[in-house]
């Protein structure tokens, strides 16, 4: 079944956080570029399915997540180095401030189930 | 674009309030539109529990948080069929001293469980009713097994299925299997893909609603439906969103409940997870009923990952899914949340507090949960709590006697009630003991919304009983 299109803009930094958790806690024995696409594909796509005040909500996040990028290293989220993503990560993750970390579960939580949607087989 | 249609009863939402309610009324002879927002799938057309058809037929694709703290995921259908295309098809008959408190609570006339039997007997009559008759899965099995240890009252919950094919997985037999099927057959019409946005009175009486319909091609056309009556029966949280944007506020959306449910993954050295076959696990405890029902949840890999997403070692432990099962506990909630309009939007604004007692009841679910996939020899259990580490003992369990943490724990709900109670108490009721709106001719109301409280249990039987039981008696009126 298809999902609606995404309506949501900054699909390359929902892309980037996908291929973080990817390399980071999926980790596929033999990844595949192909594989991670779907799976940030079907991640745009199903964030463009949440209610508008939200989505507008989400947007807000993901543009302060690049903008801290910037601020912390030069470059936005979805231009980093993996190192550079780590350190990015690590700060959202234990930040002080609860939205920070629950937008990064949240993502983190999408992702996974996607993924293990999509290639339950893998396990 | 622009259609108008005309019928003597519109009834708004296909779920299993109103396709019971759609039936009896083309059943009895009326002129019946039954309109609902979302498409009509056939059986199979999407598998259960799926990406695909949280994408189909959950509204949102299944991401409707409701406001507060903590933030409760609740969900919500969007399809032909309502709620009974998405849920456990669980077939639980209402409690006696729930229900008698309603009466005397909210001045319901007419409400007992000797009242509601008819109503009980004739949807039994009409849709399968059956538990499974080549036994419950292994899920369930340890369940039982657990609580009969413990010396706990459980039993085997039977659901809304057919088991006439497969005696073992049988498949589940939705409102758009059953009746709307009948209504259709009845001369009701269906219009599937159109949402109702509001209704519109002149002269102290509602005359039309006005909503839209989505074509096969994506294009839209204003529909308007002009009715004699109507019926919304659009869920717990739709129906006081159409009544609030028609400017009927009096008691609506003030209210709303629901059954919160914590769920923790147990680990086992042998074993225990089937989900192909099992599905839903059945078995149910209910020894603590009405307040706590311990029970199993369908436990895909994609589920299973969900719910341990934040520990670092999901992957290694959904490599081993088979030892692996998911159970909740659910509590019957006392916390009132709101419904509201958001101005330029189409979706609600949801509230649903947890208060100080159900943190309370969840921490004592929990403790009983525990207790009992200790017995049965869980090697260790992942609450939903975040930064808990995972319980490998009874003694671990102390961490709940203080109740939940609730800012910290993943509570989510597919129960939904009480947006606009009935009863004659026009203080707190928004329609009367039969679903009649307070101050309205010919607006009635006859979903989730109408129960006053959280029946305990799950809901479907207790909606379709008091469904049939406003059907019944409107119909004798007219």
């Amino acid at each position: 079944m298809p999902f609606r299109p995404a309506k949501i803009p900054f699909n390359q930094t929902i892309a980037a956080i996908t291929e973080y958790y990817f390399v980071r806690v999926i980790r596929e024995d033999t990844p595949s570029p192909a594989r991670m696409s779907e799976v940030a594909c079907s991640v745009q796509a199903w964030v463009s399915c949440m209610p508008a005040f939200l989505r507008i909500a989400f947007s807000i996040f993901l543009t302060i997540f690049e903008l801290y990028g910037i601020l912390i290293c030069g470059l936005p989220f979805r231009l980093q180095s993996l190192p550079q993503r780590d350190r990015q990560m690590s700060h959202w993750r234990n930040s002080p401030v609860k939205p920070l970390r629950e937008f990064l579960l949240f993502f983190r939580k999408t992702v996974m189930f996607v993924y293990y949607s999509q290639h339950a087989q893998a396990v | 674009m622009f259609e108008k249609i005309t019928c003597d009863v519109l009834v708004v939402g296909s779920g299993p309030g109103g396709s019971n309610t759609a039936y009896l009324l083309a059943k009895a002879g009326k002129d019946v539109v039954l309109t609902e927002e979302g498409r009509r799938f056939s059986a199979g057309q999407t598998q259960p529990y799926s990406l695909g058809e949280m994408s189909a037929k959950y509204r949102n694709a299944g991401i409707t948080p409701a406001l507060g703290v903590p933030k409760v995921v609740y969900l919500e259908a969007c399809c032909v069929g309502g709620a009974s295309e998405i849920n456990a098809a669980l077939y639980h008959r209402p409690i006696s001293s729930v229900l008698d408190q309603w009466r005397l609570d909210y001045q319901i006339e007419d409400m007992s469980l000797a009242a509601l039997e008819p109503f009980l007997a004739s949807c039994e009559k009409d849709i399968p009713v059956f538990p499974c008759p080549g036994g419950v899965g292994p899920t369930s099995r340890k369940i039982k097994e657990g609580a009969d240890k413990l010396g706990w009252e459980n039993e085997e919950v039977p659901r809304v299925w057919d088991y006439s094919q497969d005696r073992s997985r049988g498949v589940r037999r939705s409102m758009s299997d059953t009746l709307i099927p009948k209504m259709l057959e009845n001369g009701g019409r269906l219009m599937d893909r159109t949402r109702i946005m509001k209704l519109v009175s002149k002269r102290g009486r509602a005359e039309y609603a006005i909503g839209y319909h989505h074509g096969e091609n994506g294009q839209c056309e204003i529909v308007h439906v002009h009715f004699k009556e109507v019926f919304i029966c659009a869920g717990a949280i739709r129906t006081p969103l159409i009544l609030r944007r028609s400017g009927i506020r009096r008691n609506i959306g003030n209210a709303l409940m629901m059954h919160p449910a914590v769920r923790v993954v147990a680990e086992f050295d042998e074993e225990v997870n089937d989900h192909a076959n099992e599905g839903v696990p059945v078995q149910q405890v209910q020894e603590f009923k009405p307040w706590i029902t311990l029970g199993g949840a369908y436990c895909g890999v994609p589920h299973l990952a969900l719910w341990l997403a934040d520990r670092d070692d999901m992957p290694q432990k959904v490599k081993r899914w088979k030892n692996l099962a998911m159970f909740y506990a659910l509590i019957k909630g006392s916390g009132k949340g709101t419904v509201r309009n958001v101005p330029f939007f189409n979706e609600p604004l949801v509230r649903l507090p947890v208060t100080q007692q159900d943190a309370g009841l969840m921490g004592e679910g929990l403790t009983h949960l525990g207790q009992l996939l200790f017995t049965v020899k869980a090697k260790r259990i992942f609450a939903p709590i975040r930064g808990l580490p995972a319980l490998e003992s009874e003694q671990d369990l102390k961490v709940f006697e203080e109740g939940v943490p609730v800012d910290r724990t993943d509570i989510s709900t597919i129960h939904l009630f009480c947006s606009c109670p009935m009863g004659e108490d026009k203080n707190k009721c928004a329609v009367d003991s039969y679903g009649k709106l307070h101050g309205a001719n010919n607006i009635y109301l006859n979903d989730a919304s109408i129960l006053p409280d959280a029946p305990g249990v799950n809901p479907q039987a207790t909606i379709m009983a008091i469904a049939r039981r406003n059907t019944a008696r409107f119909l004798a009126g007219s």
